[in-house]
């Protein structure tokens, strides 16, 4: 994973055996270890372990959503469906299972199938239909959101299967979703960063250009960047379902902007070509402990949603502008 | 004796209903303007509404439209306007702004078109509002929490939506009560948004920071709260108040949960308060009722855990409200339901917003009004004095 092939990548800088890309990483993830000090000082009868559990087990949705928000922001796109499809997906799989463990056979690859679906109709639109990603994710989102709204008049009536409520509410030693967290992490950076796909995908990124004359699939890589988006917000879709036992319409709503944020922290370069999953897990992880901070603090709403805008501009910024790709 | 009242009752019902139908040939145009409807309250309560405009007579006296009109305000006011231009007799609109609709709904009000609010509330004085936000859900629930409480404990507050009128009258009552004990320490807040997921999340991330909490007060989110703790603290459970979603009512009046600690209240703005809302509404439209003055209050849902009552078929009938598990999802709210004051509802009218076979309209019993609260239900006006206090629960004396 320390030989991404970035064509243009390439130039000044010597073969470092970390990929400066870790760096930011490893930033972000110290940062988050500094909220959980200040967590302790502020509230000092906080119980560590407990509050690092709760942590990694709130993050989980939004470090399941972002790797495909980062696939996306790698191609220089961005998917602004990730929150209707992650409720989408959690409706889907309590209208289909009814509460039964016998159907979650067939219903979780059903649902994750809708789910990849809509992002294939995003990559579509944006690979072939030439629309910017923005208003293509966008107007899929409404859509699909309307077509939601019309079949299930906003909420499931149907429970969600037990089997995925003890996925996530089970333990293994620590809690369930923490090896699920782990076992994502993994095959999330082993794609991203050691699969000929991935390292397509950094090519595509970096220089649009390049990738044509290499001859590169275009249009294919464009579509799997956006159907794995799909993909994985339908999986943080069931997840979100499991955990709390029913699922909304809306209930993916608050996790849209987090994404970008997380994969934008993480040291990603909004415009493409640069940013690695440790990175966005990272991002996703402090954002989970800034959450605990502000709640732990009982800040007001409207402070609280300065500061999340305030760090994704600061960590804009805070991109080092000389490899910067000028649009 | 008793069957032939009732008989007499269906015959003059009968006869009201045709010498209404005779005054009004023509069926009355009624709109109905949802704001959002991606969420479960939203649409229970919307269904409970089509089911009743589905239910004899109204399904002869109406023809009934829905507008969905999202969260936008300017969206609200246009819709509005297309529905006076359409030559609506009535239009029921949940409210996105207690202000800014009140030009429009002026504009209505002059071409004598009937507008009611459900829920939430405009100052417009023309409007009626049908809402319990003037039942004080904020100071009675916080006094029922500091009773059980004796007084004492670390309390979580979960707020609903920053910045809607709900959110800031029920958190001024009820922190004005639990400030009135001394014992009662507030560790955290946080603003659950009425979202079960989100409100889980905020729980558990506070339990590990203040591992004792004892209480969590919310509006909505409730299950979602209790969940957070059940899965971090099995054994010692918290006193909660809050929303009535049914797997919520099954919980609380669960024995091995009160056992490890659950204290629970279900109470909360109730979706009903939609199908009462029409039904009043209805009942003016019609000539059936006069009211004296524009604002009603629908009484605040109140089950305590001892109160809660398992139901055997697919209404709220003899008193009971809740159903077993399995037969609703965990998050249904049972509150969309009203044995006593919308008895034409069943399960099936909140599902699928079908009219129960063979009901029909009954008469409603005499209507409560609502204090008036300024900004809310009225402008230039004054709240009771006593507007901040519980009035359900008598508060224990603080202890030493």
């Amino acid at each position: 994973m320390n030989d991404v092939s970035v064509p243009i990548g390439m130039e000044g800088e010597g073969r470092r055996r970390i990929p400066p890309e870790i760096l930011p990483a490893i930033g972000v993830l110290a940062c988050t270890a500094l909220l959980i000090g200040v967590i302790k000082l502020v509230s000092p009868e906080t119980v560590l372990l407990a509050q690092i559990s709760a942590i990694l087990v709130s993050a989980i949705f939004l470090a399941v959503a972002a790797f495909g928000q980062g696939l996306t922001i790698l191609l220089g796109g961005i998917d602004l469906s990730i929150g209707v499809v992650m409720g989408l997906g959690g409706m889907m799989i309590s209208g289909l299972t009814n509460g039964s463990n016998d159907a979650l056979v067939w219903a979780i690859p059903a649902t994750l199938a809708c789910c990849a679906g809509i992002g294939l109709v995003n990559g579509i639109g944006i690979a072939l239909g030439g629309i910017p990603p923005f208003i293509m994710t966008l107007a899929s989102a409404t859509s699909f959101f309307g077509v939601g709204l019309g079949l299930t008049a906003g909420a499931a009536q149907a429970p969600v299967a037990p089997g995925l409520e003890t996925l996530m509410s089970a333990r293994l030693g620590v809690p369930l979703p923490i090896w699920l967290l782990l076992g994502f992490a993994v095959i999330a950076i082993a794609f991203q960063n050691g699969s000929v796909t991935g390292r397509r995908l950094y090519a595509l990124g970096s220089s649009p250009g390049a990738a044509r004359v290499m001859g590169l699939p275009i249009g294919g890589l464009t579509i799997a960047a956006y159907a794995l988006s799909g993909l994985c917000a339908g999986i943080a879709g069931l997840l979100l379902a499991g955990y709390s036992s029913a699922a909304t319409l809306n209930m993916g709503d608050p996790f849209l902007l987090p994404t970008i944020a997380a994969v934008v922290i993480g040291g990603a370069r909004v415009t493409g070509g640069r940013g690695i999953y440790l990175g966005t897990l990272a991002g996703a992880l402090f954002l989970s402990t800034l959450e605990t901070l502000i709640t732990v603090l009982s800040l007001s709403q409207g402070l609280r949603d300065l500061i999340q805008g305030v760090i994704i501009i600061t960590a804009l910024i805070a991109q080092d502008r000389p490899g910067a790709n000028p649009g | 004796m008793r069957f032939s009242t009732k008989l007499m009752a269906a015959l003059g019902g009968l006869l009201a209903v045709s010498i209404g139908a005779q005054a009004q040939d023509k069926p009355y145009k009624v709109f109905l303007d949802m704001s959002y409807s991606g969420n479960i309250w939203q649409a229970a309560a919307a269904n409970g509404i089509k089911a009743l405009a589905e239910t004899p007579p109204y399904d002869r006296q109406v023809t009934f439209k829905t507008v969905i009109s999202g969260t936008d305000v300017q969206r609200q006011i246009s819709d509005l306007q297309s529905m006076i231009a359409d030559g609506a007799n009535a239009i029921l609109v949940y409210p996105l702004s207690p202000t800014a609709l009140n030009r429009v709904i002026r504009q209505a009000c002059e071409r004598h078109i009937t507008v009611f609010t459900y829920d939430s509330t405009v100052t417009e004085p023309c409007a009626y509002n049908v809402s319990s936000i003037t039942a004080r859900y904020g100071a009675n629930s916080a006094q029922w929490m500091a009773n059980e409480m004796g007084g004492k404990g670390e309390v979580v507050i979960n707020h609903g939506v920053a910045g809607t009128s709900v959110t800031k009258t029920y958190d001024a009552q009820a922190l004005a009560v639990f400030g009135k004990y001394p014992g009662i320490k507030i560790v955290g807040e946080f603003y659950g948004n009425w979202n079960d997921a989100t409100s889980q999340q905020g729980v558990s991330r506070i339990l590990a920071a203040h591992p004792d909490l004892t209480a969590i007060w919310t509006v909505d989110g409730t299950y979602g709260s209790l969940e957070a703790v059940m899965k971090a603290r099995p054994d010692r459970l918290v006193t909660i108040a809050g929303q009535s979603n049914n797997g919520y009512r099954l919980l609380m009046a669960d024995k091995a949960m009160q056992e490890k600690g659950l204290k629970g209240l279900s109470s909360s703005s109730g979706p009903a308060v939609g199908p009462y809302a029409f039904k009043v509404m209805m009942e003016v439209l019609t000539g059936q009722l006069k009211l004296a003055y524009h604002n009603v209050e629908y009484p605040l849902p109140w089950v305590p855990h001892q109160d809660v009552r398992m139901c055997s078929g697919d209404r709220f009938e003899n008193g009971c409200n809740v159903f077993p598990n399995g037969k609703v999802p965990a998050l249904f709210i049972d509150t969309s339901l009203d044995g006593t004051l919308l008895p034409e509802l069943s399960l099936g009218s909140i599902q699928d917003g079908k009219a129960t076979s063979g009901a029909r309209m009954q008469a409603l019993p005499a209507v409560k009004y609502a204090d008036n609260l300024p900004d809310i239900n009225c402008s230039d006006c004054k709240a009771p004095a006593d507007a901040m206090e519980p009035n359900l629960v008598k508060p224990i004396p603080v202890p030493k």
